[in-house]
């Protein structure tokens, strides 16, 4: 006998809407995550980065630093991901990435996340300024964020 | 047209502003690239990823992310190899769609350099870093900047 699912009587519901996005206000995030060996070695060999600060950790240990420096084109996306998945059911259908600046390196370890502000906001385009966030309060990269909407 | 070839740079002095490179790697984007990177980055808005279902586009559009993370990482052995640290993008700029089974290749122009204001054995080395299809499409286009050590800093710090 087969089994049927019941009818939904709720929808769920991600995100902030577009119409309740404000020109000044923060977009809610929530989420955060600790970036491993893994993810990093991984984003590292996988995008042909030869850089040994990523994945040699005899060198990553010799330098300034004294440990292995996360990939930015990673950290990036992780970044951007935090906010789009806030904007869950916002249609975008194009984005630019603008003054882009490391403050700050960030290392296999360490718990992240993303603060993100709306500059502007109309029915074609949101404007987000972005700031990377430790766990530990320590803010280490700022841009900006253009989303194209359909 | 026989390019000249090009001497990856150890020390700041090395980058010659206006070279334009033609990297020597090239890069197929699979489907399990795509899939991989874009959890591993942690997307799930169904514009960043194309496995969220409710709509389906085969081949299936790269994260652009992952097509700047590779198109970028074919660049470092000829550009950023020996830098202490990337300071940023002045911009990152998608063009074009890629797609899976697309083939990737990377020219970079290094578009400047200046000696650091606080530290005059380092330097900053700024590119632009072009992505290009299989069709001369061109995927990303970045501009970044770098942190490089001096020929001066030899006795200060080994950088590989």
């Amino acid at each position: 006998m087969s089994t049927l699912a019941p009818d939904p009587t709720h929808c769920e519901h991600i995100g902030t809407a577009l119409s309740d996005c404000r020109m000044g206000a923060s977009l809610p995030i929530t989420a955060r995550r600790t970036v491993t060996d893994f993810d990093n070695v991984t984003a590292s060999v996988l995008a042909m980065n030869t850089h040994p600060a990523h994945t040699d950790y005899v060198y990553a240990h010799s330098t300034k630093f004294g440990k292995p420096l996360v990939v930015s084109p990673f950290l990036l996306s992780s970044l951007v991901a935090f906010v789009t998945n806030e904007l869950r059911d916002v249609p975008i259908v194009g984005f630019d990435i603008r003054d882009l600046t490391f403050e700050k390196s960030v290392h296999p370890g360490d718990t992240v996340s993303a603060k993100a502000r709306f500059e502007d906001v109309s029915t074609q385009r949101l404007q987000l300024a972005v700031t990377g966030v430790k766990a530990t309060g320590e803010e280490f990269a700022h841009f900006r964020l253009e989303l194209r909407l359909a | 047209m026989t390019l000249s070839p090009y001497q990856s740079p150890c020390w700041y002095e090395d980058f010659q502003v206006d070279a334009v490179i033609e990297h020597a790697q090239r890069r197929i984007v699979t489907e399990a690239d795509n899939l991989f990177f874009s959890r591993l980055s942690g997307h799930e808005h169904p514009s960043f990823f194309p496995y969220a279902g409710g709509q389906s586009q085969s081949p299936a559009v790269v994260l652009p992310f992952l097509v700047l993370a590779i198109c970028g990482g074919i660049a470092v052995r000829a550009t950023s190899q020996g830098a202490i640290a990337n300071l940023g993008w002045e911009y990152v700029r998608f063009p074009s769609l890629a797609h899976v089974g697309d083939e990737f290749r990377a020219v970079t122009q290094i578009a400047g350099k200046r000696l650091s204001r606080s530290d005059l054995t380092r330097g900053i080395v700024t590119i632009i870093t072009f992505g290009i299809n299989q069709d001369a499409a061109v995927v990303v286009e970045a501009k970044r900047s770098f942190l490089v050590n001096t020929a001066a800093s030899k006795n200060k710090e080994s950088v590989g």
